[in-house]
Protein backbone atom coordinates (compact mmCIF):
# COMPACT_ATOMS: atom_id res chain seq x y z
CA UNK A 1 0.00 0.00 0.00
CA UNK A 2 2.77 2.43 1.03
CA UNK A 3 4.74 1.40 -2.02
CA UNK A 4 1.75 2.04 -4.30
CA UNK A 5 1.14 5.42 -2.70
CA UNK A 6 4.82 6.25 -3.09
CA UNK A 7 4.68 5.31 -6.78
CA UNK A 8 1.61 7.49 -7.31
CA UNK A 9 3.29 10.43 -5.55
CA UNK A 10 6.48 9.90 -7.55
CA UNK A 11 4.55 9.74 -10.84
CA UNK A 12 2.71 12.92 -9.91
CA UNK A 13 5.94 14.57 -8.86
CA UNK A 14 7.64 13.65 -12.13
CA UNK A 15 4.75 14.81 -14.25
CA UNK A 16 4.22 18.17 -12.52
CA UNK A 17 6.91 20.85 -12.87
CA UNK A 18 6.44 21.78 -9.20
CA UNK A 19 6.81 18.15 -8.10
CA UNK A 20 10.11 17.80 -9.97
CA UNK A 21 11.48 20.53 -7.70
CA UNK A 22 11.32 18.25 -4.70
CA UNK A 23 12.80 15.25 -6.51
CA UNK A 24 15.70 17.06 -8.20
CA UNK A 25 17.06 19.55 -5.65
CA UNK A 26 17.62 23.07 -6.88
CA UNK A 27 21.11 24.49 -6.49
CA UNK A 28 21.47 27.38 -4.12
CA UNK A 29 23.04 30.39 -5.92
CA UNK A 30 26.52 31.32 -4.77
CA UNK A 31 26.42 33.64 -1.76
CA UNK A 32 22.70 33.09 -1.16
CA UNK A 33 23.19 31.18 2.10
CA UNK A 34 23.19 34.24 4.34
CA UNK A 35 20.20 35.80 2.57
CA UNK A 36 18.18 32.65 3.26
CA UNK A 37 18.14 33.73 6.92
CA UNK A 38 15.65 36.55 6.27
CA UNK A 39 12.58 34.62 5.05
CA UNK A 40 13.10 31.96 7.71
CA UNK A 41 13.32 34.50 10.52
CA UNK A 42 10.21 36.22 9.17
CA UNK A 43 8.30 32.92 9.24
CA UNK A 44 9.46 32.22 12.80
CA UNK A 45 8.34 35.71 13.87
CA UNK A 46 4.95 35.31 12.14
CA UNK A 47 4.23 31.92 13.76
CA UNK A 48 5.33 33.12 17.19
CA UNK A 49 3.15 36.22 16.99
CA UNK A 50 0.19 34.30 15.52
CA UNK A 51 0.30 31.97 18.52
CA UNK A 52 -0.31 34.99 20.77
CA UNK A 53 -2.99 36.75 18.73
CA UNK A 54 -6.75 36.55 18.63
CA UNK A 55 -7.04 37.70 14.99
CA UNK A 56 -4.63 38.13 12.05
CA UNK A 57 -4.94 41.93 12.23
CA UNK A 58 -3.08 41.91 15.55
CA UNK A 59 0.06 40.26 14.25
CA UNK A 60 1.44 42.58 11.54
CA UNK A 61 3.25 45.14 13.72
CA UNK A 62 4.44 42.70 16.41
CA UNK A 63 5.71 40.34 13.68
CA UNK A 64 7.86 43.08 12.17
CA UNK A 65 9.20 44.03 15.61
CA UNK A 66 9.99 40.39 16.43
CA UNK A 67 11.64 39.95 13.02
CA UNK A 68 13.95 42.92 13.64
CA UNK A 69 14.63 41.80 17.24
CA UNK A 70 15.65 38.30 16.14
CA UNK A 71 17.89 39.68 13.39
CA UNK A 72 19.57 42.12 15.79
CA UNK A 73 20.00 39.36 18.37
CA UNK A 74 21.58 37.03 15.82
CA UNK A 75 23.80 39.83 14.53
CA UNK A 76 24.94 40.46 18.12
CA UNK A 77 25.70 36.76 18.64
CA UNK A 78 27.64 36.70 15.37
CA UNK A 79 29.69 39.75 16.40
CA UNK A 80 30.36 38.18 19.82
CA UNK A 81 31.52 34.93 18.27
CA UNK A 82 33.71 36.80 15.77
CA UNK A 83 35.38 38.75 18.59
CA UNK A 84 35.89 35.54 20.61
CA UNK A 85 37.37 33.89 17.51
CA UNK A 86 39.78 36.77 16.96
CA UNK A 87 40.83 36.81 20.64
CA UNK A 88 41.48 33.05 20.65
CA UNK A 89 43.53 33.27 17.45
CA UNK A 90 45.56 36.19 18.75
CA UNK A 91 46.21 35.27 22.39
CA UNK A 92 45.99 31.48 22.71
CA UNK B 1 -12.78 39.22 26.08
CA UNK B 2 -15.84 37.52 24.60
CA UNK B 3 -15.98 33.82 23.79
CA UNK B 4 -15.51 33.42 20.03
CA UNK B 5 -18.79 32.69 18.24
CA UNK B 6 -17.61 29.31 16.97
CA UNK B 7 -17.12 28.10 20.54
CA UNK B 8 -20.16 29.73 22.10
CA UNK B 9 -22.48 28.07 19.55
CA UNK B 10 -21.40 24.59 20.66
CA UNK B 11 -21.53 24.52 24.45
CA UNK B 12 -22.15 20.76 24.57
CA UNK B 13 -19.04 19.80 22.64
CA UNK B 14 -16.40 18.31 24.93
CA UNK B 15 -13.36 20.58 24.96
CA UNK B 16 -10.88 17.71 25.17
CA UNK B 17 -12.39 16.03 22.09
CA UNK B 18 -12.10 19.28 20.16
CA UNK B 19 -8.52 19.69 21.41
CA UNK B 20 -7.58 16.22 20.12
CA UNK B 21 -9.30 16.84 16.77
CA UNK B 22 -7.61 20.24 16.40
CA UNK B 23 -4.23 18.76 17.31
CA UNK B 24 -4.52 15.92 14.81
CA UNK B 25 -5.67 18.21 12.00
CA UNK B 26 -2.88 20.65 12.79
CA UNK B 27 -0.41 17.77 12.67
CA UNK B 28 -1.64 16.70 9.23
CA UNK B 29 -1.66 20.16 7.61
CA UNK B 30 -0.24 23.31 9.22
CA UNK B 31 -3.07 25.62 10.26
CA UNK B 32 -5.81 23.02 9.81
CA UNK B 33 -6.33 22.83 13.57
CA UNK B 34 -7.01 26.56 13.76
CA UNK B 35 -9.25 26.36 10.69
CA UNK B 36 -11.24 23.62 12.43
CA UNK B 37 -11.64 25.88 15.47
CA UNK B 38 -12.94 28.69 13.25
CA UNK B 39 -9.88 30.95 13.44
CA UNK B 40 -9.52 31.02 9.66
CA UNK B 41 -7.31 34.10 9.38
CA UNK B 42 -4.81 32.68 11.86
CA UNK B 43 -5.03 29.31 10.08
CA UNK B 44 -3.93 30.99 6.84
CA UNK B 45 -1.01 32.67 8.63
CA UNK B 46 0.11 29.39 10.23
CA UNK B 47 -0.30 27.49 6.96
CA UNK B 48 1.75 29.99 4.93
CA UNK B 49 4.45 30.63 7.53
CA UNK B 50 5.03 26.89 8.13
CA UNK B 51 4.47 25.46 4.64
CA UNK B 52 6.77 27.99 2.98
CA UNK B 53 9.97 26.98 4.86
CA UNK B 54 9.05 23.30 4.52
CA UNK B 55 8.62 23.48 0.74
CA UNK B 56 11.68 25.69 0.28
CA UNK B 57 13.73 23.23 2.37
CA UNK B 58 12.42 20.25 0.41
CA UNK B 59 13.11 22.00 -2.89
CA UNK B 60 16.70 22.83 -1.93
CA UNK B 61 17.45 19.54 -0.20
CA UNK B 62 15.40 17.14 -2.32
CA UNK B 63 13.17 14.55 -0.65
CA UNK B 64 15.59 11.64 -1.15
CA UNK B 65 18.08 12.77 1.47
CA UNK B 66 16.10 15.38 3.39
CA UNK B 67 12.93 13.45 4.24
CA UNK B 68 14.44 10.10 5.06
CA UNK B 69 14.99 8.67 8.57
CA UNK B 70 17.81 6.43 7.28
CA UNK B 71 19.94 9.32 6.05
CA UNK B 72 19.12 11.88 8.74
CA UNK B 73 17.17 10.53 11.71
CA UNK B 74 17.29 13.67 13.84
CA UNK B 75 16.07 15.85 11.00
CA UNK B 76 13.23 13.40 10.39
CA UNK B 77 12.28 13.64 14.09
CA UNK B 78 11.74 17.39 13.64
CA UNK B 79 9.96 17.04 10.28
CA UNK B 80 7.50 14.47 11.60
CA UNK B 81 5.57 17.25 13.34
CA UNK B 82 4.21 18.13 9.87
CA UNK B 83 2.68 14.70 9.39
CA UNK B 84 0.90 15.19 6.06
CA UNK B 85 3.80 16.68 4.13
CA UNK B 86 6.43 14.43 5.68
CA UNK B 87 4.45 11.25 4.92
CA UNK B 88 4.13 12.15 1.23
CA UNK B 89 7.81 13.17 1.10
CA UNK B 90 8.89 9.95 2.78
CA UNK B 91 6.82 7.79 0.40
CA UNK B 92 8.38 9.53 -2.61
CA UNK B 93 11.83 9.30 -1.02
CA UNK B 94 11.42 5.52 -0.66
CA UNK B 95 10.54 5.12 -4.33
CA UNK B 96 13.63 6.96 -5.58
CA UNK B 97 16.73 4.87 -6.37
CA UNK B 98 19.34 4.56 -3.61
CA UNK B 99 22.42 6.73 -3.87
CA UNK B 100 25.67 4.68 -3.93
CA UNK B 101 28.22 5.86 -1.34
CA UNK B 102 30.79 8.43 -2.48
CA UNK B 103 28.92 9.16 -5.69
CA UNK B 104 27.17 12.31 -6.85
CA UNK B 105 23.47 11.94 -7.55
CA UNK B 106 20.84 14.11 -9.19
CA UNK B 107 18.53 13.30 -6.28
CA UNK B 108 20.87 14.51 -3.55
CA UNK B 109 21.80 17.98 -2.38
CA UNK B 110 25.30 18.94 -1.20
CA UNK B 111 26.93 21.72 0.81
CA UNK B 112 25.83 24.49 1.19
CA UNK B 113 22.32 23.71 -0.06
CA UNK B 114 21.96 20.63 2.13
CA UNK B 115 22.70 22.67 5.27
CA UNK B 116 20.16 25.35 4.43
CA UNK B 117 17.56 22.70 3.58
CA UNK B 118 18.09 20.99 6.94
CA UNK B 119 17.64 24.25 8.84
CA UNK B 120 14.50 25.14 6.89
CA UNK B 121 12.90 21.70 7.26
CA UNK B 122 13.71 21.33 10.96
CA UNK B 123 12.47 24.85 11.71
CA UNK B 124 9.22 24.24 9.81
CA UNK B 125 8.61 21.01 11.73
CA UNK B 126 9.24 22.61 15.11
CA UNK B 127 7.14 25.66 14.22
CA UNK B 128 4.27 23.31 13.45
CA UNK B 129 4.71 21.74 16.90
CA UNK B 130 4.15 25.22 18.32
CA UNK B 131 1.08 25.64 16.07
CA UNK B 132 -0.32 22.25 17.17
CA UNK B 133 0.11 23.10 20.85
CA UNK B 134 -1.51 26.49 20.25
CA UNK B 135 -4.49 24.88 18.50
CA UNK B 136 -4.88 22.36 21.34
CA UNK B 137 -4.68 25.13 23.96
CA UNK B 138 -7.22 27.29 22.13
CA UNK B 139 -9.60 24.35 21.79
CA UNK B 140 -9.33 23.63 25.51
CA UNK B 141 -9.59 27.29 26.56
CA UNK B 142 -12.52 28.42 24.40
CA UNK B 143 -10.39 30.06 21.74
CA UNK B 144 -8.34 32.35 23.95
CA UNK B 145 -4.56 32.25 23.41
CA UNK B 146 -2.85 30.69 26.45
CA UNK B 147 -0.99 33.78 27.65
CA UNK B 148 -4.18 35.88 27.56
CA UNK B 149 -6.35 33.51 29.58
CA UNK B 150 -5.49 34.98 32.98
CA UNK B 151 -6.01 38.59 31.98
CA UNK B 152 -9.15 37.73 29.97
CA UNK B 153 -11.00 35.94 32.77
CA UNK B 154 -12.40 38.91 34.75
CA UNK B 155 -13.76 40.53 31.56
CA UNK B 156 -15.13 37.22 30.33
CA UNK B 157 -17.03 36.67 33.55
CA UNK B 158 -18.60 40.11 33.39
CA UNK B 159 -19.58 40.00 29.73
CA UNK B 160 -20.35 36.38 29.09
CA UNK B 161 -21.06 34.70 32.41
CA UNK B 162 -18.09 32.37 32.11
CA UNK B 163 -16.99 30.79 35.40
CA UNK B 164 -13.63 32.09 36.69
CA UNK B 165 -10.79 29.58 36.69
CA UNK B 166 -12.59 27.24 34.29
CA UNK B 167 -10.28 24.78 32.60
CA UNK B 168 -12.72 23.39 30.06
CA UNK B 169 -15.49 24.75 27.87
CA UNK B 170 -18.25 22.76 29.59
CA UNK B 171 -16.99 23.92 32.99
CA UNK B 172 -16.76 27.52 31.80
CA UNK B 173 -20.33 27.60 30.56
CA UNK B 174 -21.96 26.00 33.64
Amino acid sequence: MASLLGSVCLALGDSLPLGTLFIHPIKLPHGARLWMLFPLVFCVAAVYRASRAQSPGEIVGPTLRTFVSILLGMFGIAIGLLIAHEIILRYF
Amino acid sequence: MAIPAYQAKKPNVDASTRAIQAGLLGWLIPGAGHFFLGARGLAAVFCLAISLPFFVGAAIGGVKDSINPKTNGWLFCAEIFIGGYTTVGYLVSNRLPDIPPKQQSAYASYYPGADVAQIYLATAGLLNLLAILDAVARAAQHGVPTFRLTEAQPKTVAEDGVQPGATSLSEALK
